[in-house]
């Protein structure tokens, strides 16, 4: 059991004391570390492996790394980064390093087994076990199908998104020859003459979704094993072209977000206050008026800014009205409507569709305004534009007709592609019909169209309906301004934003400003205390997540009372950083609601007795609202773990701390997973607490059969005493699949005491657990 | 098979450890999808040495121990299985030395001593309420 120790030499700088505290923490093999921070010494010591930092030093000196490599001659260097850029990476290895270890992913795990590769030590069973879950994790998580095949073309291994392509379970797609799959699908494959070391080939396949071009790569591993990749690709455009687009998209969306928001937030939040202030003193109406259309000019740069905002970020999870939001819609489209057609309406009242108030909104003026394209210039008396609300079983439904030139029928099914666009060059970007079908999915439903060309459209959105009126009543309640006097600081590189959001809440909080979040630091450092700290992300000095770590360090109980103001632009770190942190964030622009009600929320979340526990065992703190969405195969628990790093951090960091919430999401997400369909499943987990109690709904995608199994299992539970069930589920697990317990329901209703339920909507089984804390 | 024999389990997320007493301390959080393939064994070296050593009594410190997954109580209830198919005089009794102030070992090890009478024993120290 017991190994010779390694010796290795750091020479680092700026990350010495990560990287000691790392190899002080290796699970199995030992360390004889000795460390540096002059390039003259480092040949003074002997070792088995050096580990360099690189750049190195604060002055970021790159020369040093190869200086190193030539002084110690054989001995292996690990080049130690900052980040894993394509640019540091070569310079590293141009430097000589035999591998590279990047900072910001670096475990030790992950450490051990770079040092045992470059010392060229065995592994411990350990670390092989930790690198297999990583493998594991990569290739389950993969967007492509992937498949290990032997030296006869034989699958031996899939991952979901393979099992997937071809229809089949996991056991019926292991053993198939792959000239057997494909020729199944109508293609074929010689496998003798694509078998070479690294092969490519195109080939169209007839799936069920429609012909599919496939484009393989094959990769020889070793003699018996080869991993082939297969990427499916639309037959009319080649989705590397879309991604392409849609990711140059998000990037220039994002920088422009990011400079328009800035100062969109003065412009906004100066207006509010001086709309404010006039009010008070009896200003003329024409002067409100003006400043009003101002305002709501701003607001409406605000929407189009968002319409850029990178798909999927940045929505709510509300209960909507629909027919007052598409009221809404049908004012801001009324200027475009009234001068091509004539209008009718005919809503009926319907229940709250859940989801994001302001998107949904914004789908419906896209349509109405699309609608008001559809016509010729002429007498709007001949045309028509009418619009819809009804019931259809447990769904609303929102129809939108126009009698306009309607779709050509090949046109049809592309319309929600993104760039497609039938509107002259420099008119439309092609993305409205894009953007709504993202927010509808989002929300549950589906966008549908129906046109007949020269006679007119109808575009029809399905949304699930909140019917359960617990379900309205249990709504996270909507925070209130306190009256209190709160004392807020806002720090912000830019002084016009700091100054205009203290201008706007100056009438309520107490508020003081800083333009570097190191100026922040030292009035914090010498004492003062803040109720709320609005902090920047991207600043050039302190970022906010520098400055959240050093509250951590010297105020820990006011790191969570910082909200992270974001203007549109992020870092992979700030990505990463703000989905791992529980603290509650604001997008620029931001508008006077938004402020005081953020304030509010803070406000309430640190009172919480919950919180006060945590912190007084400092243990981190539970997040009030979580959600948490895995969009990929859920068939491993150890493979989520370890492909979704801020699942594993919130859960067991964060959750786990708060004991019964911990477990309830701990235990539903397991159980979430056994239910869920293989391959494509999607979980989410919404955590909401409110003062004294808790709920926690737990969506995956399931079939009408597995959902059966988990009411049945659900039934049996609630049918008795917890104690008695738990019990009776403790006797029973004895005759079931090792990692099948069947403990997970009895155990959350006896021992985290809550009430548990479930239902089907459409394909999601959704369990609902409620609590008291 | 002897304690002394049994390898410490380590990873980020938990130890395991047995020392020569025949004491087992376990911390951390056993959480993972399916635990009777990752310390299965360990529980079952543990038992074979308790067996061995002809001991009456072992006991189990898990008071650093704090969050098991429902898959990782079904590995104690497969120990404890185990204990039970024994011949009458070589059974051993398991003491867990607990900190019930966690609800999970309050609860948890309240219905292990109540399905397996006699063979589970609680040894509760739980600390005063933290920061209070």
């Amino acid at each position: 059991m017991s190994r010779e120790p390694i010796s290795v030499v750091s020479f680092c700088a700026v990350h010495q004391d990560r990287v000691r505290e790392l190899l002080e923490g290796l699970p199995t093999l030992e360390v004889e570390h000795q460390s540096t921070e002059w390039r003259d010494e480092i040949d003074l010591f002997t070792a088995d492996v050096v580990i360099a930092e690189h750049p190195f030093g604060p002055e970021r000196d790159d020369a040093a790394l190869s200086q190193i490599v030539q002084s110690v001659r054989d001995t292996p260097v690990l080049a130690w980064l900052p980040s894993s850029s394509r640019e540091i990476v070569e310079s590293a290895l141009r430097a000589g390093a035999r591998d590279w270890l990047v900072e910001s992913e670096m475990d030790v795990w992950l450490l051990e087994q770079a040092l045992c590769q470059a010392s060229r030590r065995p592994f411990s069973t350990e670390v092989l076990a930790s690198s297999e879950r990583r493998m594991r994790a990569m290739f389950e998580s993969g967007l492509d199908a992937q498949l290990i095949l032997d030296e006869r073309g034989v699958c031996t291994d899939a991952n979901s998104t393979a099992c997937g392509l071809f229809g089949l379970t996991p056991d019926k797609l292991i053993g198939q020859s792959l000239t057997g799959l494909l020729s199944d699908k109508a293609a074929t494959l010689e496998w003798s003459k694509f078998d070479a070391p690294n092969s490519t080939a195109v080939l169209t396949l007839a799936l069920a979704s429609g012909p599919t071009k496939l484009e393989l790569r094959l990769r020889r591993v070793k003699p018996e094993v080869r991993h082939l990749v297969l990427r499916a690709t639309s037959p009319s455009q080649h989705p590397s072209l879309v991604d392409s687009r849609i990711a140059t998209m998000n990037t220039l969306s994002a920088a422009i977000g990011h400079e328009i928001n800035n100062p969109l937030t003065y412009v906004i939040a100066n207006l509010d206050y001086a709309l404010g202030e006039l009010s008070q003193v009896d200003a003329d109406e024409e002067t409100l008026e003006s400043l009003r259309e101002a305002l709501e000019g701003a607001r409406r740069i605000t929407r189009i800014v968002g319409d850029l905002r990178p798909l999927g970020r940045g929505t709510e999870d509300e209960l909507v009205d629909v027919v007052t939001t598409l009221e809404t819609a049908i004012r801001q489209s009324w200027n475009q409507i009234r001068h091509t057609a004539q209008f009718s309406r005919d809503l009926h009242e319907v229940p709250p569709v859940r989801g994001d108030r302001g998107r949904l909104c914004q789908v419906f003026v896209n349509l109405l305004v699309n609608a008001s394209q559809a016509f010729p210039e002429g007498d709007a008396r001949q045309h028509e534009i009418s619009v819809s609300t009804r019931m259809d079983g447990e769904n609303v439904v929102i129809a939108i007709r126009d009698t306009g030139q309607g779709i050509r029928p090949g046109e049809l099914t592309k319309i929600f592609q993104p760039f497609f666009s039938t509107k002259p060059v420099g008119t439309g970007s092609g993305l409205g019909l894009f953007v709504c079908r993202d927010i509808v999915e989002a929300m549950g439903g589906q966008i549908d169209v129906t046109s007949t060309f020269g006679v007119g459209s109808c575009f029809q959105i399905t949304l699930p309906a909140v019917q359960s009126a617990d379900e309205r009543a249990s709504e996270y309640p909507v925070a209130k301004p306190l009256p209190e006097r709160r004392r807020v600081l806002v720090i912000d590189d830019e002084p016009a934003v700091a100054r205009a959001i203290a201008r706007v809440l100056a009438s309520v909080h107490e508020v003081n400003t800083a333009a570097d979040a190191r100026e922040a630091l030292l009035s914090i450092n010498a004492g003062a205390r803040y109720d709320v700290i609005l902090c920047d992300v991207m600043m050039p000095i302190m970022t906010g997540m520098a400055f959240h770590a050093a509250m951590l360090e010297h105020a820990p109980e006011l790191a969570q009372r910082i909200v992270f103001v974001t203007g549109g632009i992020f870092t992979p770190e700030a990505e990463e950083f703000l989905a791992r942190i529980p603290n509650f964030r604001l997008a620029k622009p931001l508008d006077r609601e938004m402020l005081m009600q953020t304030i509010s929320k803070v406000e309430q979340s640190a009172l919480e007795p919950a919180r006060t526990t945590l912190r007084s065992r400092g243990e981190g703190s539970i997040p009030w609202e979580l959600s948490l969405r895995f969009p990929k195969s859920w068939d491993r628990l150890d493979a989520v773990r370890e492909s979704a790093g801020y699942f594993t951090r919130a859960t067991y960091a964060d959750l786990v701390a708060a004991e019964r919430v911990g477990l309830v999401v701990h235990e539903l997400v397991e159980n979430a997973i056994k239910y869920s369909l293989p391959g494509d499943a999607q979980l989410s987990v919404d955590l909401h607490a409110i003062p004294g109690a808790f709920r926690i709904n737990v969506r995956n995608r399931s079939s009408a059969e597995l959902f059966g199994a988990l009411k049945d299992a659900l039934s049996a539970v609630l049918a008795d005493e917890p104690e008695q069930a738990y019990l009776r589920a403790l006797a029973r697990c004895r005759t079931r699949p090792a990692n099948q317990s069947g403990l997970g329901l009895p155990r959350l209703a006896y021992e985290a005491q809550v009430e548990l339920s479930a239902k089907l909507e459409r394909d999601e089984a959704v369990v609902v657990a409620m609590g008291r804390v | 098979m002897t304690f002394e024999t049994i390898p410490r389990l380590v990873t980020s997320d938990y130890e395991l450890t047995c020392g020569t007493d025949g004491e087992l301390r376990l911390s951390g959080q056993l959480a993972m999808h399916d635990p009777g393939s990752v310390i299965g064994a360990f529980f079952e070296q543990s038992h074979h040495a308790a067996v061995d050593a002809k001991v009456r009594e072992i006991s189990v410190d898990i008071r650093a121990l704090r969050f098991v997954n429902s898959s990782a109580i079904r590995v104690f209830v497969d120990w404890f299985s185990r204990i039970e198919a024994l011949p009458p005089e070589s059974r051993y009794q398991v003491v867990f030395i607990a900190d019930t102030s966690m609800s999970w070992q309050r609860s948890t090890l309240h219905v292990l001593s109540s399905m397996f009478q006699g063979m589970v024993r609680i040894d509760d120290r739980a600390q005063s309420a933290l920061g209070s």
